[in-house]
């Protein structure tokens, strides 16, 4: 019986379409992973080959989680077969076995999506044979290594999966039962995956058993050099022993339920067993005695008519999702998924912090949003299909509200069901907040960012609707959802990120509380109200073809489509696609206008031409800086600031130099321009690009002698680019470098690092630090490879509510033509590195001993102050003590927007 | 008055769902008979706006349905064959959300109509309970309130008796005769009673053409003495049918008892039945089939 029912469910879903496109997909995905640098799954980067038994370890685990979202398709396929094509009561009128019948369709599921990982091992294996595979990259092919993927990995991973879907499945009876299962699935791993990478060695161990893919083979790994990658396996032992074998047994449990859960019957399992019947209709024995008059009522179809009726049904449609159970399991889910999010927001690397607003919006943008975009393509399809699916649509069609409200309503809908799922959120973190006694609550910033969230996921709303109107068909349209969202996934991948031909995308809002949005948000809003303006193209033309009646085929729908295309669609479909096309030109302007958009491919280009151009240059005979004088004009509001500079450059050696080699700093935005002043010269190469010159000098410049060197640096940012630039440069919290300002050596931060991008320039391997024994690397210190130590003063100005600061101390502090100048001289020499802030700083003072201690920090943080103040005096007392004594008069912290990765 | 001129339609998949009907409906109930498949459906869903024909016109009074849908969907009334509900939407929610839909937009006058909806069609007891929870008949009934809403003009009704009880059945049609005193009433059906009962006027529509339209008494006058009964023996039936034109059949007590459409006495063992509405409809299909075969 078990081989009969194998035998015909294996046959099934070899037949079925569905398994050959899936497997030809991945195969085909793991195929590229082997032979492209587009696709990167399992980690051959660097000097571990493509085809390393640890990359193909990892790479077979990757896919078999990709599976979890494909196996429902077989596994739970395979349990629910009978109750879809209602042949479940045939079937079990006949005396099959419970494990005959279970097993049967069980282990054909489960072998299908074996076979399908097989078809990846097989992608993966021929793609290191391709010929345009750079040799130096592949190593022996690892037979141990898929052994041991398939064998310790897969099998068991798919087995578990297979037998948690089946278990849903058959308790179910719901392929949407199932899909939630897969989704509290994958909260489950993200959990045990949090618990693995947050840094906090305690719940190592928990973490790598939790994970059901085998999480300790991450752990046992973690720290192998890229010869072992390149060799070693695994041993099945340890943690990766207790994962696997915790995770059978709990497989098998799983199987064991199924078994004693699973009723040959037509009601199937109910987790509640009705008890209230509904009571029978109650029909009353006599009509209405005395005939009722209808009341005279008018049908209105003026202005605020339409409004009431939109509104109505954008309501009705809304009630709909909100009370939909995948919505709240959605919701559910989500919050779950946050809850482990937020317990983990409380510390940085076990560092406690407050749990202030943008960390609570971050939780919610890393774990909870993107259970919206599910609910979003799932709901698109429902709602488009709402009133054909009850059968309703005869009805409603023959009503006489206008042809584009439906269609209206049900967008309005969606952006309600974003706003109620962002709020539910927000309000869930409010209260995390509170529950840790956290009171400083910021209900407009929760607000900006609903805000931000609903313009970026309507847009995707918008999009699901307009293709499920387009294509007609439920399955297409999530089809084609889920296609496009591959594609922009792919075109990410290929490093094509222009927003401006990437349906929805805009630049990031970054946010610091210092600076909120800054003026970041402009950029963003410009590329929303861009795609705003295609999307109702798109709605208008969704609404020409929306399926009113009974209307097939691409023909009819077309014909109604021209009729309903009259003066107001005309004029919507003009108004919509002319704001596109204007705004677009804005943001061309914008983005590469104002600024310089360099695609990944141009960048690489350039580093490998200046590395192959200039490098012959390193360690030219330059002089060096000895003091620094520099005026800083910072304009806050503008977001510009002008520099003047005066360098004193000595030439140290014992050879005269003729030549002087300038790097200037290349930046995005176009409005940046350096001009110098120095002893006469004419230039030998001017590489505007590169910002690299050299300049012959008219008289050598002697050992020992000195010249001056006068810099006039402009640099704004206007307008916005493509994303985030200049976050140096912003209203409140400005945090420039000297590392902008001119220099004289070759920049080898600016080469190629990863030696497969430098093979694929034609350039040699990476060169590693120098060795000690060095002494041309031995001159110049970490810093700067054209100054020892310097003399520094600077005078800075700033808007008139900001205090600026530079190194040194403050002399002299004076308002001139409503703006705040401060001049600082430091009196012992520094290392060549400066940096200028301006921000509405507040001071908070102190002194340890002689010195000056400063904090400069934000109205809005002034949560740690004194905590900072007691821990400098604390650290003063205790490296004075041991180290040395403290060789400045002044100490100052200051606060910088969280712009950055560090300090 | 509704008319229709020359209406045409098939199908892409060459389905001739409708060819040349024309008909005169003036105010009152109008039956619309017809076997499955015959049209009945496709010439309802086209007066009712939902589907264009490939040829033809349809008028109500001044409106012209086709061109003009915003206008016709204004005063109609539709009951489609089938149709759901939301099962989780109360009667009365359902019903207050159609009056939007349908343009009675003030709260007031809109809450007094659902109320009197609900009465008349003796949903008002139920009116809080959820639609998943009716039966065929009061779904049934739930439907020809919401197409009375807004006091229509024209009503069509496709096969709306379709599994309901005998009981219901009846109160259904004594509704639909109420309204059908003062606006056209369409009612599409397969079955003779129904029509027979209440329509003044009728159509027979079979294979997409109106075989015949005018009132049902006259219809069946002329049958009169055409239509022969006899109990016959099962097995003779195929020798009946090759030599006669053999209306209907049925099994009573054991015997099966046909009816014949002959000019004169077919032959001994015949006698004379009074005829009805369902002979002339048996009649008119047998010619459709005829015609089709002769074609």
């Amino acid at each position: 019986m078990f081989s009969e029912i194998f035998r015909l469910e294996l046959r099934q879903q070899l037949r079925s379409a569905l398994f050959w496109l899936i497997l030809l997909a991945l195969a085909a995905l793991a195929f590229g992973a082997a032979c492209s640098d587009s696709i990167q799954i399992g980690g051959g980067i660097g000097n571990i080959h493509r085809n390393a038994p640890y990359v193909v370890i990892t790479m077979l685990a990757a896919f078999s989680v990709i599976g979890i979202f494909l196996i429902p398709i077989f596994v739970s396929g395979a349990a629910l077969r009978d109750f879809a094509s209602n042949t479940a009561e045939l079937m079990f009128a006949t005396p099959v076995s419970r494990v005959g019948y279970l097993g049967g369709r069980f282990v054909a599921g489960w072998l299908v999506s074996v076979l399908i990982l097989v078809g990846v091992a097989i992608g993966f294996w021929l793609g290191s044979f391709m010929p345009w595979v750079d040799a130096a990259r592949l190593g022996p092919t690892p037979w141990v290594a898929y052994g041991w993927a398939l064998g310790v990995i897969v099998l068991p991973n798919l087995f578990f999966v297979g037998a948690l879907l089946f278990l849903l499945a058959i308790a179910t009876r719901s392929m949407l039962g199932t899909y939630v299962g897969v989704l509290a699935f994958v909260v489950l791993v993200v959990v045990a995956g949090l618990l693995m990478g947050h840094g906090n060695i305690s719940h190592q161990t928990a973490g790598a058993l939790m994970n059901p893919f085998g999480g300790g083979v991450d752990l046992a790994t973690r720290y192998w050099t890229a010869s072992d990658r390149n060799t070693r396996v695994p041993e099945l032992a340890g943690l990766i022993l207790g994962n696997r074998a915790l995770w059978l047994g709990i497989s098998i449990m799983l199987l064991g339920a199924t078994l004693a859960l699973f009723r040959p019957d037509r009601e199937g399992l109910r987790w509640f067993r009705r008890r209230r019947r509904i009571t029978a209709p109650v029909e009353p024995a006599t009509a209405a005695a005395t005939p009722i008059v209808l009341p005279l009522v008018h049908l209105r179809s003026g202005f605020a008519a339409r409004f009431r009726q939109f509104r109505k049904l954008a309501w009705f449609d809304t009630k709909s999702v909100l009370g939909g159970a995948a919505f709240l399991v959605m919701l559910l889910l989500g919050l779950a998924n946050l809850t482990g999010a937020l317990s983990f927001t409380g510390e940085i690397y076990g560092t406690p912090v407050y749990p202030v607003t943008h960390l609570m919006a971050g939780a919610m943008d890393s774990n909870y949003k993107w259970f919206l975009l599910i609910v979003l393509i799932f709901y698109a399809g429902e709602l488009v299909w709402r009133e054909r699916g009850a059968g309703l649509s005869e009805v409603v069609d023959a009503f006489p509200t206008p042809d584009w409200m439906p269609l209206l309503a049900k967008v309005a809908a969606l952006a309600a069901v974003i706003v109620v799922f962002l709020a539910v959120g927000s309000l869930y973190c409010v209260g995390y907040q509170l529950l840790h006694g956290f009171t400083h609550l910021q209900p407009l910033l929760y607000l900006q960012f609903i805000g931000l969230s609903l313009l970026a996921f309507l847009l995707l709303g918008i999009l699901a609707l307009v293709f499920q109107v387009w294509s007609n068909n439920k399955f297409a349209g999530y089809a084609l959802v889920i296609g496009w969202l591959i594609l922009m996934f792919g075109l990410s991948q290929l490093h094509f990120n222009d927003n401006i031909y990437r349906f929805g995308s805009a630049p990031d809002t970054p946010y610091s509380d210092m600076n909120g949005f800054g003026s970041f948000w402009i950029g963003n809003l410009w590329f929303r109200a861009y795609w705003y303006c295609l999307a109702t193209a798109l709605l208008v033309v969704a609404g020409l073809y929306w399926v009113r009646g009974n209307v097939g085929g691409w023909r009819a729908r077309g014909r109604i489509a021209l009729q309903r295309f009259r003066a107001p669609a005309r004029v919507a479909l003009a108004l919509s696609l002319s704001g596109f096309v204007a705004i677009g030109a804005f943001l061309w302007h914008n983005t590469h206008g104002l600024y310089r958009y360099t695609t990944h491919e141009v960048q690489q280009k350039l580093a490998a031409r200046y590395e192959k151009d200039y490098r012959k240059y390193m360690g030219m005979v330059q002089p060096r800086i000895t003091d620094v004088n520099v005026n800083v004009a910072i304009h806050p509001k503008r977001r510009a600031v002008d520099v003047t500079g005066h360098y004193t450059l000595v030439n140290k050696h014992d050879k005269p130099i003729d030549t002087l080699l300038v790097q200037l700093p290349t930046l995005d935005t176009r409005e940046s321009s350096v001009d110098l002043d120095f002893p006469a010269h004419t230039a030998t190469l001017a590489d505007r690009r590169q910002g690299f010159y050299l300049y012959k000098l008219a008289t050598p410049l002697a050992p020992g002698a000195s010249m001056p060197f006068t810099f006039h640096e402009h640099v704004a940012y206007p307008g916005f680019a493509n994303e985030p630039a200049g976050e140096r440069l912003i209203h409140n919290g400005t945090f420039l470098s000297s590392d902008a300002f001119p220099h004289f050596c070759y920049d080898t931060d600016r080469e190629l690092k990863d030696n497969n991008d430098r093979r694929k320039y034609g350039l040699g391997p990476a060169r590693l630090l120098p060795r000690r024994s060095d002494l041309a690397a031995r001159g110049d210190n970490l810093v700067s490879c054209d100054a020892d130590w310097v003399h520094f003063q600077a005078t800075l100005s700033t808007s008139a509510d900001q205090i600026a600061l530079a190194p040194g101390y403050l002399q002299k502090e004076w308002v001139q033509g409503g703006r705040r100048y401060f001049h600082y001289v430091q009196d012992s020499p520094i290392l060549d590195f400066f940096s200028f802030q301006s921000a509405r700083y507040q001071v908070a003072r102190s002194k340890w001993h002689d010195v000056n201690l400063e904090v400069y920090y934000d109205a809005g943080n002034a949560w740690n102050v004194q905590r900072i103040l007691k821990a400098m005096k604390l650290s003063l007392d205790y490296y004075t003590r041991n180290f040395g004594p403290f060789q400045f008069r002044q100490l100052r912290i200051l606060e910088i927007p969280n712009y950055f990765g560090f300090a | 008055m509704l008319t229709i001129r020359d209406l045409s339609k098939t199908y892409p998949n060459g389905v001739r769902a409708l060819s040349d009907v024309s008909l005169d409906i003036p105010n009152g109930m109008f039956g619309l008979l017809g076997p499955n498949g015959a049209g009945k459906s496709t010439l309802m869903r086209t007066i009712a706006t939902l589907q264009d024909p490939d040829s033809g016109s349809i008028k109500l009074g001044d409106i012209d349905v086709l061109a003009d849908k915003p206008a016709t969907r204004r005063v109609l009334g539709y009951l489609p064959q089938e149709f759901g509900v939301y099962p989780k939407v109360t009667a009365e929610a359902m019903l207050d959300h159609f009056a939007v839909l349908k343009g009675v937009t003030r709260r007031g006058e809109r809450r007094d109509l659902v109320d009197a909806l609900l009465k008349q069609v003796n949903l008002w007891d139920v009116r809080k309970r959820k639609l998943g929870g009716f039966s065929g008949g009061m779904r049934q009934r739930f439907g020809i309130a919401q197409a009375l809403i807004g006091d229509p003009k024209l009503v069509i009704v496709d096969e709306p008796t379709a599994g309901l009880d005998p009981e219901e059945r009846q109160r259904f049609l004594n509704l639909l005769a109420e309204i059908g005193e003062r606006v056209v009433v369409i009612l599409s059906t397969h079955i003779v009673e129904d029509v027979t009962e209440l329509c003044p006027r009728m159509a027979i529509i079979a294979e997409g053409r109106v075989r015949l339209a005018g009132e049902p008494r006259e219809t069946i006058r002329a049958l009169e003495g055409r239509v022969w009964r006899r109990a016959i023996d099962k097995n003779a039936l195929p020798l009946y049918r090759d030599r006669m034109t053999v209306l209907s059949t049925r099994l009573a007590g054991g015997a099966t008892l046909i009816h014949v459409l002959a000019d004169a006495k077919p032959e001994d063992g015949f006698e004379s039945v009074s005829p009805d509405l369902e002979d002339v409809y048996f009649g008119q299909l047998h010619h459709a089939a005829a015609a089709k075969k002769a074609a």
